[in-house]
C-alpha cells in the first residue's frame, strides 16, 4: 500500500498531472481578478488549499479545485520523491555527486549573490562556472559520469523548491506598507495599505507619547477592551468594514446622531458595503461607548473618514482617540526634501519620478540625505522603500506643496527567490548546453 | 543554371532591397529636404515625415495619401506622399480640406455625416475616403456622438461608437497637423499676426469666463485648446543632456512668449513663414531656398537632431519590415515549388537564399530602429511582434542548416509572414517610436528581459509551427514518413528546451525588475501570469515527454497547445486589461486572436484523429486500432 502510494507521489504521470492544473489554475485566477480584483483572487486561487465555487464568468460554479498551496506542496512531494527514487547508489556515483555538486552548487549561489549587485559580473562569473563545469563533465574527470550527467537537471530541480519556498516564506513573512508625505514632512513611521487599527495617545512629557492601537479585526468582533494604560474600558456598540459620515443638514436629518459626544454627534453615518478592488479603500466606523470608574461617559462615533483626533477625557487625563490606517514605527525617520515630477515635453508621460529624502537615525548617529526614483529603490535597516506614486504634474505646476507615496516593504526572505532563480537558470542552461554539444558533435562525426 | 540559381535569387533580391533604400531625388519641390525638418511629438524629436506618415495612418491606414481613390490602379490615380500631403494640410489648409482622405467604412457613421454610401465615379466617391470638407457641415452631430461614445468605457462600445472615435481622432490629428504652423501657414506672419492677437485675446477671455463659470464663448476657447495641441517645432535654446528639448515649444507659444517679452518672432518661425510664403506663391526655387536656409539656420544649434531626422526619414522610406514581409512569401512560393518539384534541390537553396535575405533586411530593420531609439529592440507591443518574427526566422534558419528538409523555411517565412502583418496592424494606432513610461525607461531590463522572454515566446511558436507541419501534413498529404516523424519530435523538443530555457530565463528577470521597482519579486499580475504559463506549458510538454505520457504525436498536439498559450500571454491578458469586465469582446484583436486559438484547436482536434484518417499512416496504421469493434471502412471524402 506505502509503495504504491509512493510510486504514484514520486511517477512523472503526476508530475504532467500537477503543471496541468497549476496552468488551469493560474489561468482561471487570471480571469478571475475581472471579478474579485488582484489581492482576492491572489488569496483565493494561489494562496489557498482548495478553490471552493469559483466565480468566474459572471456566475459561481459547483466544483472545488486545488489551490495553489495544495499543487505546490505535492509536487514538492513528488520532485523529492522523484529524484530518490531514479537516483543510481553506487558509492562511487554518491561520492562524485556530493564533490561536484558540493562545489558547484556554492559557486552558484555566489554568482548569484554578485549578480545582484553588479549584474554583469555576475553574468561572467556564471559563464565561467558554467565552461568550467561541462569541461570536467564532457572531457575533464567526470567524463560519462553519472554526477555529470545529472547536474543540470538535480539544480533545475533544487532551485524549483528554492522558489516553491521562497514564495511561501514571502507570503508569510512580508509586510508591505507605504509612506505618504509632503515635501517638508519628516515621518517616523510607515501605513499599511488596508489594515486599520483604532487608537488612543495621549501626551508624556513635552516630545513622548502613549498610543494604544487597537486592531480592526477586534473592533469587528463588537467586544470590551480594556488595556492596562487605558484609564476607561470601551465598548464596541456598532462597527462596519465601511461608511462615510456627511454633515447633518438642518430639517432633513431629524434621526438619531451616530454619537452623543464628539464629533459624532454633528454627523449622518451611512454605511456602505466592504469594497475589494485594489482602486478603492474601506474607511470602516466603530460606535464606542466609553465607560469611566462604574459610569458611562457617552458614545463617540471613531471613523476612518475622519482626519482630525477627538479628545476623551477621563478624571485628570485627557485622550485622544482616532481610527486610521495601522502604523509600522521605525528607529528612525525620512524627511522628505525635493519631489521631482517630470513628463516628456508636449506629453503627460512620465519621464522621472523622484525623492529627496533625508535619513535621520539617533541610535545610529546616522544623518544624510539620499535618491529614491523609478529602478532605484532605497535599502535601510531591513526595509526597501520604491518611488511609488506622486503628485500630479500640473497641480505641482500650480503651486500646491508636493507630496511623494513610497511603497516600504520589509522582506526578510528577499534574496530566496534571487538565489532560487540562478540555480534554475544555471541548472537549464547547463542541461540543455550539455546535450546540445553532444548532439553537434554526434552530427560532427557521423 | 541551377547551381547558380540560388546565388542568382539572392543577388537579384538583395539589389532590389538595397537599391530601393535610395530616396529618389527631388523634381521640382524640396519634398524630401523639407520631410525632414525636425519636430517634436510624443516627446521625441522625429522628422516631419514621420509626424505625416503617423497622421496619415491614423485618419486612412495608409503611409501615402490618394487624393482619386474612386479610380482603378489602372486609371493612375492622383498618389501623394505623406510628406506632400502634409505641406498641403499646414500651408494650404483650404485646399487640403477638399482631397478625401478620411477613411470612413462604418455605414451608420456615414449615414450620420450625410455621406455618400457607395462608389460612384461620377460623382467622385468610392465611399470610402471623404474629404474635410464633406464632413465639416455635420461637425456639431459628430462633435455630440463623439462625446456620448468617450463617456461610455472602452469595453462597452459597439463598433459604431468606436467607429466614431477612430474618426474623431482622425479630425485631432489632422487639426493638429493644420495648426503646426499657426498664424506663420499664411506666409504673411506680420499681417496674420493681428488677426492672432484678437484670437488669443478672445480665448484668454473665454476662458476666464468660463473659469468663473460665466457664459463663454465656445468656439474661441476651441480655438485656443487646439493651438495648445498643436506639434512642437521651434527648437528652443540647445542645452546639454537629456533635458535637450524641454524649451523647444509651439509657434503659438513662442509668439506669444516673444511678445510678452518684446522680442521679435524666433528665427525659425520666419524661416517657416517664408517657406509657406513661397509655397502659396507657388515658387519652387523660393521655396527650396527657404528651406535650405531654415536647414542651415537649425543646423548651427541643433545638428544632431537634424541628422536623426534625416536618418529616420531615410528608415520611413526603405520599410524594411515590409520587404522582409514580401520576401517571406517569396520563400514560401519557392519552397511550394520546390515541394512541387521533386528532387530540385536547387528551389530550397533558391529559397534559402531568398529567406537569407529577407532575415537581412529584418535584422538591418531592427538595428536601425534600434540606433534611431537608442533602445534594445522590444519596447512595445508592436516591436515584439517585429521581434518575434525576427526570432522564428533565425531559428527556422538554424533548423534548416540541420536539417535541409525545408521544414525550417515554413516555419521562417510562415511566421515571419504572420508576425509582420500583426506588427503592420499594430502600428497604425499611434507611432511606434513613443517614449517609454518612466518605470520602463532602463535599456539594461528591456535588454534582458524584454528581449529573452519575447525570444521564449518566438522559439515556443516555432515549436508550435513545426506541430502543424506535422498534422497538415500527416492528415492531408502523404508526404509524413516515418523518418520525417522522427526529425520533426526532434527538433520540437529541441526547440522547447530553449523556449524553456528563455521563458524560464525571461520571466524570472520579469521579477527581478519588478522587485527592483516595486518592492515584490512576484504579484500575479496577469501579465506576470501569462509569462509563467508558458514556461509551466513547456515543462510540462517535456516532463510529458520524457515520461512516455505521450509519444510522438501526442508531442505535436501538445505543441499546438504552446501556440495558444503563448498567444494568450502575448495578445491576450492585454485584452482583460482593457475591458476588465467583458473581457473585450468588442475588440479587434480579441477577435483575431479567437479565430487563431479557433483554428489552433481544429489542428489539435486534427491530430488527435485515429490514424486511419491520416493520409500519410492509412496504409499503415492496423485496421483495428480504432475503439470501434467494427472499423468502418476510411472514407475516400475524408481527406
Amino acid at each position: 500500500m506505502i509503495s504504491r502510494l509512493l510510486k504514484i507521489l514520486s511517477s512523472l504521470r503526476l508530475t504532467v498531472a500537477l503543471l496541468a492544473l497549476g496552468i488551469l489554475i493560474i489561468f482561471l485566477g487570471t480571469l478571475a481578478q475581472v471579478h474579485e480584483g488582484t489581492w482576492n483572487a491572489q488569496k483565493l486561487y494561489f494562496q489557498s488549499w482548495f478553490v471552493v465555487n469559483p466565480l468566474l464568468y459572471f456566475r459561481r460554479w459547483p466544483i472545488v479545485l486545488p489551490g495553489g498551496y495544495l499543487i505546490g506542496t505535492v509536487l514538492l512531494v513528488n520532485l523529492v520523491l522523484a529524484h530518490f527514487k531514479g537516483a543510481n547508489w553506487a558509492q562511487r556515483n554518491v561520492r562524485q555527486v556530493l564533490a561536484h555538486h558540493g562545489v558547484v552548487l556554492p559557486l552558484v549561489f555566489l554568482a548569484t549573490w554578485v549578480a545582484v549587485r553588479s549584474p554583469f559580473v555576475g553574468m561572467g562569473l556564471f559563464g565561467m562556472i558554467l565552461a568550467g563545469d561541462l569541461w570536467m563533465s564532457r572531457a575533464g574527470p567526470l567524463r560519462d559520469s553519472y554526477s555529470g550527467k545529472k547536474l543540470g537537471i538535480n539544480f533545475t530541480h533544487v532551485g524549483v523548491v528554492m522558489l516553491l519556498l521562497g514564495q511561501l516564506a514571502t507570503d508569510q513573512l512580508a509586510v508591505e506598507t507605504h509612506l505618504r508625505f509632503r515635501e517638508g514632512e519628516t515621518r517616523g513611521y510607515t501605513e499599511s495599505h488596508r489594515q486599520n487599527e483604532l487608537v488612543f495617545i495621549t501626551d508624556e512629557g513635552t516630545d513622548r507619547e502613549q498610543v494604544i492601537a487597537i486592531p480592526e479585526r477586534i473592533i469587528a468582533q463588537k467586544a470590551e477592551v480594556r488595556h492596562e494604560k487605558l484609564p476607561f474600558v470601551v465598548r464596541v456598540k456598532d462597527y462596519g468594514p465601511n461608511g462615510r459620515v456627511r454633515a447633518r443638514g438642518p430639517m432633513v436629518d431629524t434621526g438619531a446622531p451616530p454619537a452623543t459626544r464628539g464629533d459624532g454627534t454633528r454627523v449622518v453615518l451611512e454605511p456602505l458595503p466592504e469594497v475589494k478592488d485594489e482602486e478603492h479603500r474601506n474607511l470602516p466606523y466603530a460606535v464606542l461607548e466609553v465607560e469611566y470608574q462604574g459610569a458611562s461617559l457617552g458614545t463617540w462615533l471613531a471613523a476612518e473618514e475622519f482626519l482630525d483626533e477627538q479628545e476623551i477625557k477621563a478624571g485628570k487625563e485627557t485622550w485622544r482617540m482616532t481610527f486610521r490606517l495601522r502604523r509600522e514605527y521605525t528607529p528612525f525617520t525620512v524627511q522628505l526634501l525635493k519631489t521631482t515630477h517630470e513628463v516628456y515635453p508636449g506629453t503627460d508621460r512620465p519621464r522621472n519620478f523622484q525623492s529627496r529624502v533625508r535619513i535621520e537615525n539617533a541610535q545610529a548617529g546616522e544623518n544624510r540625505e539620499t535618491a529614491i526614483y523609478m529602478n532605484h529603490p532605497l535599502r535601510y535597516a531591513g526595509l526597501t522603500f520604491y518611488q511609488s506614486g506622486m503628485i500630479e504634474k500640473g497641480r505641482m505646476d500650480a503651486g500646491e506643496i508636493p507630496w511623494s507615496d513610497l511603497q516600504v516593504v520589509r522582506n526578510p526572505t528577499w534574496l530566496t527567490p534571487y538565489i532560487g532563480c540562478g540555480t534554475v537558470g544555471y541548472g537549464l542552461a547547463r542541461h540543455f548546453l550539455f546535450y546540445l554539444i553532444a548532439f553537434i558533435l554526434k552530427r560532427r562525426t557521423a | 543554371m541551377k547551381k547558380w540559381f540560388p546565388w542568382i535569387v539572392a543577388v537579384v533580391l538583395g539589389g532590389w532591397a538595397v537599391g530601393s533604400f535610395r530616396m529618389p531625388a527631388d523634381r521640382q519641390w524640396a519634398i524630401r529636404d523639407f520631410g525632414r525638418l525636425p519636430v517634436l511629438s510624443g516627446g521625441r524629436v522625429q522628422p516631419l515625415d514621420s509626424l505625416a506618415r503617423n497622421s496619415l495612418l491614423q485618419i486612412r491606414e495608409k503611409q501615402a495619401a490618394n487624393f482619386e481613390p474612386w479610380k482603378n490602379w489602372w486609371q493612375k490615380p492622383k498618389l501623394i506622399s505623406a510628406t506632400e500631403w502634409a505641406m498641403l494640410v499646414m500651408m494650404k489648409p483650404a485646399e487640403a480640406d477638399t482631397w478625401p482622405v478620411f477613411r470612413i467604412d462604418h455605414p451608420d457613421v456615414k449615414n450620420l455625416l450625410a455621406l455618400p454610401a457607395d462608389a460612384d465615379a461620377a460623382r467622385q466617391t468610392d465611399g470610402k475616403h471623404f474629404s474635410w470638407a464633406q464632413i465639416e457641415p455635420k461637425l456639431p452631430e459628430l462633435r455630440r456622438e463623439a462625446a456620448r461614445a468617450s463617456e461610455k468605457e472602452a469595453s462597452q462600445r459597439n463598433p459604431y461608437e468606436q467607429a466614431l472615435l477612430h474618426l474623431w481622432n482622425g479630425r485631432v490629428v489632422y487639426t493638429r497637423l493644420k495648426n503646426a504652423l499657426g498664424p506663420a501657414a499664411t506666409g504673411d506672419l506680420e499681417s496674420a499676426r493681428a488677426e492672432f492677437d484678437a484670437k488669443v485675446e478672445a480665448g484668454r477671455v473665454a476662458y476666464s469666463a468660463r473659469m468663473n463659470k460665466q457664459p463663454f464663448d465656445e468656439p474661441a476657447l476651441q480655438w485656443l485648446n487646439e493651438q495648445i495641441d498643436a506639434p512642437i517645432i521651434v527648437p528652443g535654446p540647445a542645452t546639454a543632456g537629456d533635458r535637450r528639448h524641454d524649451g523647444w515649444s509651439r509657434v503659438s507659444e513662442a509668439l506669444i512668449r516673444a511678445e510678452s517679452d518684446g522680442r521679435p518672432a524666433p528665427a525659425p518661425i520666419l524661416g517657416y513663414a517664408r517657406i509657406a510664403a513661397a509655397y502659396r506663391a507657388g515658387n519652387a526655387t523660393a521655396f527650396n531656398t527657404a528651406v535650405a536656409d531654415l536647414r542651415h539656420e537649425l543646423a548651427r544649434d541643433f545638428a544632431p537632431e537634424l541628422a536623426g531626422a534625416s536618418h529616420e526619414q531615410w528608415f520611413n522610406h526603405g520599410e524594411p519590415f515590409y520587404k522582409s514581409l514580401i520576401l517571406y512569401v517569396a520563400t514560401f512560393l519557392l519552397v511550394l515549388a520546390y515541394w512541387m518539384t521533386p528532387g530540385a534541390d536547387w528551389l530550397r537553396r533558391a529559397a534559402v537564399a531568398c529567406a537569407l535575405v529577407a532575415l537581412a533586411v529584418h535584422t538591418g530593420g531592427l538595428l536601425t530602429r534600434m540606433i534611431l531609439q537608442g533602445r534594445p529592440p522590444v519596447t512595445n507591443l508592436y516591436s515584439s511582434a517585429v521581434f518575434i518574427g525576427w526570432g522564428a526566422c533565425v531559428l527556422g534558419l538554424v533548423l534548416e542548416r540541420f536539417w535541409r528538409n525545408s521544414i525550417g523555411l515554413v516555419v521562417s517565412s510562415a511566421v515571419g509572414f504572420i508576425t509582420l502583418m500583426i506588427a503592420h496592424h499594430l502600428s497604425l494606432g499611434a507611432d511606434t517610436m513613443q517614449m517609454m513610461e518612466a518605470v520602463l525607461d532602463t535599456n539594461f531590463w528591456l535588454a534582458t528581459h524584454v528581449v529573452i522572454v519575447t525570444l521564449g515566446y518566438a522559439s515556443t511558436f516555432v515549436a508550435g509551427f513545426l506541430g502543424i507541419v506535422y498534422v497538415v501534413g500527416g492528415v492531408f498529404s502523404k508526404a509524413l514518413t516515418p523518418q520525417l516523424g522522427r526529425n520533426l519530435a526532434r527538433m520540437i523538443f529541441g526547440i522547447l528546451c530553449f523556449a524553456t530555457l528563455f521563458s524560464f530565463v525571461g520571466t524570472v528577470l520579469g521579477g527581478i525588475w519588478a522587485d527592483q521597482s516595486w518592492g515584490r519579486f512576484w504579484g500575479w499580475d496577469p501579465k506576470e501570469n501569462g509569462a509563467v504559463i508558458i514556461v509551466l506549458w513547456n515543462v510540462l510538454i517535456l516532463h510529458a515527454r520524457m515520461g512516455g505520457v505521450v509519444k510522438e504525436r501526442g508531442l505535436m498536439v501538445l505543441a499546438l497547445g504552446g501556440n495558444i498559450v503563448t498567444s494568450w500571454s502575448w495578445f491576450g491578458v492585454n485584452l482583460l486589461g482593457v475591458g476588465l469586465h467583458s473581457y473585450g469582446f468588442t475588440s479587434a484583436p480579441f477577435k483575431w486572436l479567437m479565430l487563431f486559438v479557433g483554428t489552433q484547436l481544429v489542428l489539435i482536434a486534427l491530430g488527435l484523429l485515429p490514424l486511419r484518417f491520416w493520409k500519410s499512416f492509412r496504409d499503415t496504421a492496423p485496421p483495428a486500432a480504432g475503439p470501434s469493434p467494427h472499423p468502418r471502412p476510411a472514407r475516400a471524402g475524408m481527406s
